[in-house]
């Protein structure tokens, strides 16, 4: 048998099969109905409906819990255990007035929160790296000067953005990682992008104790793309969180 | 160009919707049918290609050609498969023995049907990486470079997986496959 036989055989195995179960209408609604839920979950701001990423170790939020509950495995590297917790509710933190975009919430998590440890990437400011895989010691301080490519692509993507303001992104990073953030609104858009060891996570949404969300992509070259919206204040209104996730597929698809 | 809103607030076009419309009418099919091979089961096939196709139609406007159409369905296809092979409560058992098929095959099986069979049964050995990589060759027919470009991972890995891949399918298919070379 040669290739182009094996291929036939190929074609021939996958026909035959049942009457498709759905159409172009039920993908049109079903899609909208997506768009909608997550619009909703996005404005309302109590419940975020997404999961903590923790040094690769997957908090689960509230809306999660059923589904979460038990030990399923992360989609991250290194595949930890998830564990169900509620997402601390806006309102519950006490508001801390951040310098500018570093606005690291000091001190235990609060009290619907986790109490933190080592092995969960914790970085010298306290707050905790969303980043798959990520151990304690791997971080390093800052993530470096700002991409230029990063930030003209992220610029190139964001409504509008008169005399948008390119920052470096302050927080810890993994090592060979590029950033850069864009100043917008009520806070910072970052886009960060790093290789990961193994089999890159699933696509999913990620959060911080301070409010920020974000998407990251498994790109098509083997890194990790994360577009994580940051608000200006702890527990305040992160910018564009509609915007993420298109934001992350569209800029990754080209890394 | 008409656009409208729609009630979650979200502008179409209908340019666009008729477009999207048209490459799922051109498309349907050939989709379920990669997931079918994928994946072993017509129900799930479905549920998975309707899942692709709403992904698609969420970022119609971001996928710019017909080839990255294509492309962006099929890496949604391959991650979910693999995905969901990771998850406890889905996680396929990998058995020597297959179970005898639901559907009664008529007694008098002609070659063809029992080498189809035998690919099936012989994929649903094969790992969910592995199997995809075999899907992506000889059923999408796309070479090693565009393999590895879609599952994220180089070309030489693309080789080993084949090569790994049509071994365990020669469990199945036995002598059949014996003279096949290695994809290239």
């Amino acid at each position: 048998m040669d290739e182009q036989q094996l291929a036939e055989l190929f074609h021939d195995a996958a026909d035959g099969g049942p009457a498709a179960t759905f159409g172009h209408t039920d993908v049109v609604a079903a899609s909208r109905r997506v768009t909608a839920r997550r619009r909703i979950a996005f404005a309302s701001g109590s419940t975020l409906g997404i999961v903590v990423l923790v040094g690769g170790i997957v908090i689960g939020s509230g809306l999660l819990q059923g589904s979460d509950r038990g030990g399923t495995q992360s989609a991250a590297v290194g595949g930890a255990g998830v564990e169900s917790v509620a997402p601390p509710a806006v309102g519950d933190q006490p508001r801390v007035q951040a310098p500018g975009l570093a606005a690291p919430p000091t001190g235990s998590a609060d009290q619907n929160g986790p109490e933190l440890t080592a092995e969960q990437g914790r970085d010298g400011s306290g707050k905790v790296v969303p980043w798959p895989g990520l151990r304690d010691g791997d971080a390093r301080a800052g993530c470096g000067p700002v991409d230029r490519e990063l930030a003209d692509v992220l610029i190139r993507e964001l409504p509008a953005t008169p005399q948008a303001t390119v920052l470096p992104v302050p927080d810890a990073c993994p090592p060979g990682a590029r950033a850069a953030a864009v100043a917008v609104g009520t806070g910072s858009i970052y886009v960060v992008l790093a290789p990961v060891r193994g089999d890159g996570p699933a696509d999913q949404f990620v959060g911080r104790e301070d409010g920020a969300v974000g998407f990251s992509v498994y790109t098509p070259k083997g890194s990790v793309l994360l577009v994580l919206s940051v608000p200006a204040t702890v527990g305040g209104q992160a910018p564009q969180l509609d915007r993420v996730q298109p934001l992350a597929e569209t800029i990754g698809r080209a890394y | 160009m008409t656009t409208q809103t729609n009630e979650s607030g979200v502008r179409v076009d209908q340019r666009e919707e008729q477009e999207f419309a048209d490459y799922f009418t051109a498309r349907r099919d050939a989709v379920r049918r990669t997931a079918f091979l994928l994946c072993g089961d017509w129900h799930r096939a479905d549920d998975l290609a309707q899942t692709a196709f709403v992904a698609l139609h969420r970022h119609w406007r971001k996928v710019r050609d017909r080839q990255a159409l294509d492309a962006y369905v099929r890496r949604t296809l391959v991650r979910a498969v693999i995905d969901e092979s990771r998850r406890p409560w889905r996680r396929e058992r990998f058995v020597d023995a297959v179970p005898e098929p639901a559907v009664d095959a008529p007694s008098d099986l002609g070659d063809g049907v029992a080498t189809r069979q035998a690919l099936l049964d012989g994929l649903r050995r094969v790992p969910p990486r592995q199997r995809a990589v075999l899907v992506l060759r000889f059923l999408e027919g796309l070479d090693v470079t565009r393999t590895a470009e879609l599952l994220g991972c180089t070309e030489g890995t693309v080789k080993s997986q084949t090569a790994r891949g049509l071994d365990a399918l020669r469990g199945a298919l036995g002598d059949a496959l014996d003279d096949l070379q290695s994809a290239s």
